[in-house]
């Protein structure tokens, strides 16, 4: 709608919404379509058109972008992609890296960084029997 | 997007109809926190009950000073003997027993006047913000299974008359989840309101706007955060709670072609119009009108800090590049 723009929605979301978290002086996004987490214009869900989310579900990496041409369509609005837990972390940064090629450059360096941060943290280290001396 | 693009009707199954509405020119009105939050702020005094102390609380008693010369402050004391109140301060609100300071009236200011041009702008500007998912997003509804904003429903329901049809409903149109989350939400307040009757607080949830209400307002009023209201009555309070745009709202469709009439009805007022016809900012920028006009962007530079000062006296480069002239200085 011609009342409404982005630049318009950033300055009534920014200084309050369901998603801010201000804590100790700093200051967060809960919003899942917000990848970085900071309450930053560029990186918001709320004032972009096109915007990414990473979160982990049952083990499963799940991209979420928002589709700009379903933005009165909240149903419609988020398209969900989930990697399989078993697949390798290379494999999962790169297809993440994809996902977000040519639609949130900006975006996509952090995408990739949280992705590959939540495939790390599923690999369980490898534990060696200590030895001891007789 | 055409100047008014069309709103489809949902069935009370959740289901797209083959109806559409258009949408009403009040979807159009500038969003405005600034003019909704002083006059909610205004607004919510108008339901206040006056309250005060006893008009005659901690004057119940003949005290007098003792004045001077006794040693003791010359606070009012109570006169006698025989009980331990006599000889004590009375009155004044540092004194046990005595009055509060400036103790409160019944006839203090309870009302405030509100421009009726006024109250109409901020509805018609928290209207148009229910219309904006990201602003109802942000103001914590659960509208993520919601198939369409603003959401529009048959007439049909405004014929229920049981509240189980009413959940149904909402479930099948997936505003149910706003209602979980209001649910869910319930907890115990904080303070002496609990002793007041306000015992529990917790989240709003949708509100739903009919033309006529045939058993609707009854069916929905025992849903847990779900609230009614006719069009021909839509006030600031459901509609922008807590001064917070982008309300929930479950628009019948009724309630919805009826919604242009109840503007143009509306005498003497006519609908705030916006001042800049484009609030995009970064397409202003980079318009063929502006960019035509700006200076050229000159070549990206770095501001280099943290470098170290060089002294042009020892440093014959660094002294050339500041003094171009000190070579033929030099040369003589």
């Amino acid at each position: 709608m011609s009342n409404v723009s982005n630049d318009l929605i950033w300055e009534l979301t920014k200084g309050n919404s369901k998603y801010l978290v201000k804590f100790q002086g700093t200051v967060f996004s809960k919003d899942p379509l917000n990848v970085t987490h900071k309450n930053s214009k560029n990186s918001s869900g709320l004032a972009n058109d096109k915007a990414v989310g990473v979160t982990e579900v049952d083990g499963k990496v799940v991209v979420s972008t928002k589709v700009a041409k379903n933005a009165n369509k909240p149903s419609k609005a988020v398209h969900v992609q989930k990697f399989n837990e078993y697949k390798a972390a290379r494999k999962l940064a790169l297809a993440v890296s994809n996902t977000t090629k040519g639609y949130r450059d900006d975006l996509r360096v952090v995408a990739v960084k949280t992705a590959s941060q939540y495939s790390r943290g599923k690999t369980a280290r490898k534990s060696y029997p200590v030895k001891s001396r007789k | 997007m055409s100047a008014r693009p069309q709103v489809t009707v949902l069935s009370t199954e959740g289901k797209a109809t083959s109806a559409s509405v258009p949408l009403p020119a009040v979807f159009k009105a500038p969003i405005r926190p600034d003019i909704v939050h002083s006059v909610f702020t205004r607004i919510n005094k108008n339901k206040r009950q006056a309250y005060a102390v006893a008009e005659n609380a901690g004057h119940q008693t003949s005290a007098e000073s003792w004045g001077t010369g006794r040693a003791v402050a010359r606070i009012p004391r109570v006169g006698g003997s025989g009980t331990h109140r006599a000889g004590q301060g009375a009155f004044g609100n540092m004194c046990r027993g005595g009055r509060m300071f400036a103790p409160t009236k019944t006839w203090r200011r309870w009302n405030v006047k509100v421009n009726h041009g006024e109250k109409r702008y901020a509805t018609a500007s928290a209207i148009a913000a229910s219309a904006v998912p990201s602003l109802v997003l942000a103001r914590g509804h659960k509208i993520e299974t919601v198939p369409e904003v603003p959401l529009v429903v048959s007439n049909e329901v405004e014929s229920i008359t049981k509240t189980k049809e009413a959940v149904a409903v909402l479930k099948a149109i997936g505003a149910h989840r706003d209602v979980v989350k209001v649910i869910k939400s319930k907890k115990l307040r904080a303070g002496k309101g609990k002793l007041r009757g306000r015992r529990f607080t917790q989240r709003r949830g949708p509100l739903v706007v009919y033309g006529q209400d045939n058993g609707l307002v009854k069916a929905f009023r025992n849903i847990p955060g779900v609230e009614t209201a006719s069009v021909s009555s839509l006030g600031l309070l459901q509609l922008a709670p807590g001064a917070h745009l982008g309300r929930f709202v479950i628009w019948t469709e009724s309630a919805f072609a009826q919604l242009d009439k109840v503007y143009e009805s509306k005498s003497g007022f006519e609908l705030p119009a916006n001042i800049i016809s484009n609030s995009d900012v970064t397409r202003l920028i980079n318009s063929t009108e502006i960019q035509s006009v700006v200076r050229a962007a000159g070549q990206p530079t770095q501001k280099r800090t943290h470098v170290q000062k060089k002294n042009p006296l020892k440093n014959k480069q660094v002294m050339l590049r500041l003094n171009p002239y000190a070579k033929v200085v030099a040369k003589k």
